[in-house]
């Protein structure tokens, strides 16, 4: 039987994601342990984690799998230490940290040639002024933040002139009108959908989400994100321009709205994905001595 | 025949301090040593880049340095180091390996998954869930981030524990974790284990070091256990220079602290064997 481990902070757990993909778990016979860092003391030098609520501990050595959908501090380190201790990890904490810092996120999908809007990182707003007037408008990003958390749309050089920006760094990016729809690419490993959905700056609150058939265009462009970040679930903004589709931001495992039988995809994606992570094990058990242990031992003279 | 000249920029955060003067007043003592013997010895073009001044356009990114020296780790020398290692230039150490290292609890569970020797630690988001580990043993409470012993606490009761409540919440709304660390009975001395790639020294301190010839500390031999915990931090962490902090009590240790990049304080060789392993990078 795979061994599922779900770090997720308490405020997903009534979203559809994980939910929804822990009940198809549920009906495929797998009941995973989901653990929240909010309620929870975790002890890195053993990986156990002690969960309040409940009373009960985890040890996160014995999982087959860590899925995580978290982005807090604790979290993150619950999953540092499973990837460390050889536990398959979806998504894995290196992917994790690339995404949840916009700023190297934004580095990163520079660096892979993927076709972004124009983005520019600074201190503050003030050191902005000299941006030419055709920069403008422009969408200031907090470096850290999740559904559109913090973003502000600046029309004109002058109106820097009055933000104050309390995050010690900032990402500016050039805005890119849509018709009130961004393209939004959800994937989970192999499998692309694409789903029209309401911008954030969409004034029309009966906007509902659109799913299309991806194109080979937007698989591409999908799967290219996935490699560059090392994500395996995970969502992709995005917007189309005169030169093709613009990517927006990337985020790891989102809510996928709007996707058909999501959650299905996802529990057998895990549970492939777990099946194979344990063969590998086992075998690695046989060929491969155990990771380098210095014993807490006498120091030698 | 000419020798390989590389290019070599060193990531610095100007001081406050340094805003309006021209010169690198503040440079420390180890830098300015590292930057003369690598023009002097290895004639390499060395620039001091402070990322901090000017807005950064990822459109017009291209590393014009051979090799980065990470030495400040602010949002934006990290973001510039990552843009540098994304068009193919050597950054030491590397962007991933110097956050991670900042970040403690996730430091201290990889070092943990590797075998390193560490105090028994914990993290929460509710101190009032280390209350029970108390038994009689202080624990230490320390930021998640932080450095030279900044926001550190020792805690012997349940009521200071009720006291340290966490009070500061991160983006998403949750606690900001704290870490606590037992207490390790030390003999009141540690071990600060330096490293330069391959090379290593260290220096023993008192603990707490209070006066600057304590913090200077005496030159020793690094135990083989220790050396051989030291190099499995810097796989672990991915870190090429670096320090480790060790406790000592008896005939055990315990990895307390790690720092990328760190002063190298009572290593006086340093300096030299990080300017001939930087030029040693660069030409590779």
């Amino acid at each position: 039987m795979v061994k599922v481990g779900v770090i997720a902070e308490r405020r997903y757990l009534s979203q559809s994601m994980p939910a929804a993909a822990l009940r198809a778990l549920e009906a495929r016979g797998i009941w995973a342990d989901v653990m929240c860092p909010d309620d929870a003391r975790f002890a890195p030098e053993t990986g156990l984690v002690h969960i309040a609520r409940n009373g009960w501990t985890a040890d996160l050595n014995e999982y087959d799998v860590v899925v995580s959908r978290n982005r807090n501090g604790l979290g993150l380190a619950m999953l540092s230490y499973a990837e460390a201790a050889g536990v398959l990890t979806i998504n894995s904490y290196a992917s994790t940290e690339r995404i949840r810092n916009k700023a190297h996120m934004a580095v990163w999908l520079s660096r892979a040639g993927l076709l972004c809007p124009p983005t520019i990182l600074a201190r503050d707003a003030s050191t902005l002024a000299g941006l030419p007037r055709s920069s403008f408008p422009l969408i200031l990003k907090p470096t850290y933040g999740d559904n559109s958390q913090g973003l502000l749309l600046v029309r004109r050089p002058e109106d820097l002139e009055t933000i104050e920006w309390s995050d010690d760094l900032l990402l500016a990016q050039r805005y890119l009108p849509s018709d009130g729809f961004d393209l939004k690419l959800y994937v989970c490993g192999r499998s692309v959908f694409a789903v029209y959905k309401p911008s954030p700056f969409n004034g029309d609150p009966a906007a509902a989400p659109r799913p299309v058939n991806p194109t080979p265009a937007m698989v591409d462009l999908a799967l290219r994100c996935g490699a560059t970040f090392g994500l395996e679930m995970y969502g992709v903004d995005t917007i189309e321009t005169s030169d093709g589709l613009a990517v927006i931001e990337v985020n790891e495992f989102p809510n996928f709205t709007g996707v058909p039988h999501a959650a299905d995809c996802i529990a057998d994606y895990v549970l492939a994905r777990a099946r194979a992570a344990r063969v590998q094990k086992g075998a690695a058990r046989v060929t491969v001595p155990t990771a380098h242990r210095v014993p807490a031992a006498a120091l030698a003279g | 025949m000419s020798r390989f000249q590389p290019r070599i920029a060193f990531l610095l955060q100007r001081s406050q301090a340094d805003a309006s003067a021209s010169s690198w007043a503040s440079l420390s003592a180890v830098t300015t040593e590292i930057v003369a013997r690598l023009r002097e010895v290895y004639d390499a073009r060395v620039d001091l880049l402070t990322p901090d001044e000017q807005p950064l356009e990822l459109g017009h990114l291209r590393a014009e340095h051979d090799l980065y020296v990470l030495k400040a780790k602010t949002p934006l020398t990290l973001a510039v180091a990552s843009a540098a290692a994304a068009t193919g230039a050597t950054v030491i150490n590397t962007c991933e390996a110097s956050s991670l290292t900042r970040d403690k609890l996730a430091t201290t569970a990889v070092l943990a998954a590797n075998g390193v020797p560490l105090p028994p630690s914990w993290a929460t988001g509710r101190p009032a869930l280390l209350r029970d580990l108390l038994n009689g043993r202080p624990l230490w409470l320390k930021p998640q981030r932080g450095s030279q012993g900044h926001g550190v606490q020792r805690l012997m009761s349940a009521a200071e524990m009720d006291a340290a409540e966490c009070s500061a919440h991160d983006v998403y709304g949750l606690p900001v974790p704290v870490f606590a660390q037992q207490d390790v009975p030390s003999g009141g001395r540690d071990l600060k284990v330096f490293v330069v790639g391959e090379r290593m020294w260290a220096i023993t301190r008192p603990f707490p070091a209070r006066t600057l010839e304590d913090k200077l500390g005496a030159p020793c031999r690094v135990p083989p256990l220790i050396r051989e915990a030291a190099v499995a931090c810097g796989r672990a962490l991915g870190l090429e220079l670096y320090g480790v902090d060790f406790l000592v009590a008896g005939d055990e240790f315990f990895a307390v602290d790690v720092n990328a990049l760190p002063g190298y304080k009572g290593v006086p060789e340093a300096p030299a064997a990080i300017a001939d392993y930087v030029y040693e990078r660069a030409s590779r």
